[in-house]
């Protein structure tokens, strides 16, 4: 996933400097290194480094027409902008996915349509593995469209299993499925049972609870 | 302004994650070890080594349970580390400015 790591381009401390304070010029203003040096405080010579590394990535473009390092100009190119964009986004996506992994937002806290859709390909896996009808899905789905909070948006998917189980669940079978002489269309999760209870002669063992287990 | 107005200890991608992920529990909450080594997508000495680093610096607490065959490692943000983490946001907001 693009978004789940920083660009380690920009994300270096002094770099992260440079293309930051170049972005803040306005639209293709370009700046003297010397000025570039004295705005950012660092050391003679360091911005030079950041820039070459920067210009290598065609994220700054470099224009040293008089031939004199201290009279160069840079500007921040189009693809910079664009890779800081996407850092920018990064950052303020990392502790939003941290949260929503490990809580539940107040019912009352209104829904985006990113929530929704979310919501709505989640009904669609369930009802891929069999734990909604088509009828059924539909309400759902219809629900799940027109939620505004999270409250109403829970309220469909809320007596279905966790989709993470669920795959672990499909995923120990379906590795079954490739062994010859399996015939298809047996209940998967059955199959697994009997498999364990022929092998180990736990006869008590229950097979659906195994995978999540391990999950 | 100087570069390490950027707290290195956070600065590190791997870090700055583990940070974010326990910062967005509630207070007094802990993660367990292998929950926050599913979220991160970490193996576990990689994931030990960042946390002992945290931990050195007093931004995060580990406890070990053991209830005889089963031991589970937890860890938390300290409010050292939480304080820090702010720390850390500010200065990079005010680094990127109003972008």
């Amino acid at each position: 996933m693009s978004t789940s790591a920083p660009d380690p381009l920009i994300h270096h401390p002094q770099r992260l400097r440079v293309v930051a304070t170049l972005a803040a010029l306005p639209g293709g203003d370009a700046l003297t290194v010397t000025r570039l040096q004295d705005m950012i405080g660092l050391p003679h010579g360091s911005p030079i480094i950041c820039l070459r590394e920067l210009g290598h990535a065609g994220y700054v473009r470099t224009d040293m027409t008089g031939g004199d390092t201290a009279q160069a100009t840079v500007v921040l190119t189009c693809q910079g902008r664009a890779a800081l964009d996407r850092y920018i986004v990064m950052l303020r996506h990392l502790p939003q996915v941290a949260r929503q992994a490990h809580q539940v937002p107040a019912p009352d806290v209104r829904v985006g349509d990113a929530d929704r859709d979310a919501a709505a390909a989640s009904l669609g896996e369930h009802f891929a593995q069999g734990s909604l009808t088509l009828e059924e899905l539909s309400v759902r789905l219809d629900a799940t469209l027109t939620a505004t909070t999270h409250g109403e948006l829970s309220q469909a998917v809320q007596d279905l299993p966790d989709l993470t189980m669920l795959e672990a669940r499909v995923r120990f079978p379906r590795r079954k499925r490739a062994r010859p002489g399996h015939k298809p269309g047996k209940p998967q999760g059955k199959d697994h049972g009997n498999t364990i209870a022929a092998e180990t002669g736990q006869v008590t063992h229950e097979p659906r609870l195994d995978p999540v287990m391990h999950a | 302004m100087t570069d390490d107005a950027l707290d290195p200890l956070i600065h590190v991608p791997t870090r700055l994650k583990i940070v974010a992920t326990l910062a967005a529990l509630r207070d007094g909450d802990t993660l367990s070890f292998t929950r926050l080594q599913d979220t991160i997508g970490l193996t576990p000495g990689n994931l030990i080594i960042h946390l002992r680093k945290l931990e050195e610096a007093d931004y995060i607490s580990s406890t070990k349970t053991s209830n005889g065959t089963v031991s589970i490692t937890t860890v938390a943000l300290t409010g050292h580390g939480r304080k820090a983490l702010g720390a850390y946001t500010q200065a990079l907001r005010d680094l990127l400015g109003g972008l």
